[in-house]
């Protein structure tokens, strides 16, 4: 298992939205809301690193995000 | 209980030793070594933000760590 950190910014009016839609998508093992630089966290964990590109894209694609940030486990 | 999530700036060479020492901690859920902006990302739960704060000073005391930053959960 490898495990991927994604930072979002997303739209003020849609984080609850974009954390709903997150929760469906499976990988992701636990997302939420945050105060800081960042609106939303996403922990996700992935088989093997071929399937990190499609996770990072499916989530790149959900509307109201419109900044992301991987932290990929070495 | 809350999460936070803190990412975690290290010294160069120092990742490996920091990350043993966070995984020691106690309501750390999670933690890894990370390619990307920062060094290590760490999940923890925690009951109040005092404690949540004493276990970001615990990380920053750690031999190796420049700097933090702690994202926490809001409720909305």
């Amino acid at each position: 298992m490898i495990q991927v950190c994604i930072l979002m910014n997303a739209e003020k009016v849609s984080i609850l939205d974009v954390v709903k839609k997150l929760e469906k998508i499976p990988g992701v093992v636990e997302t939420f809301p945050t105060f800081g630089r960042f609106d939303i966290v996403a922990f996700c964990e992935v088989e093997k690193r071929e399937d990190i590109t499609p996770l990072i894209r499916k989530i790149n694609a959900i509307e109201g995000v419109y900044k992301t940030e991987s932290l990929i486990e070495l | 209980m809350p999460l936070a999530c803190v990412l975690v700036h290290c010294k160069p060479g120092k990742d490996p030793y920091a990350l043993e020492k966070i995984k020691e901690m106690k309501d750390v859920k999670r933690a890894f070594e990370t390619l990307g902006a920062f060094d290590i990302v760490a999940e923890f739960e925690f009951k109040n933000l005092e404690k949540l704060g004493v276990a970001v000073y615990e990380i920053a005391k750690i031999d190796g760590v420049v700097s933090t930053e702690t994202l926490i959960e809001t409720l909305l």
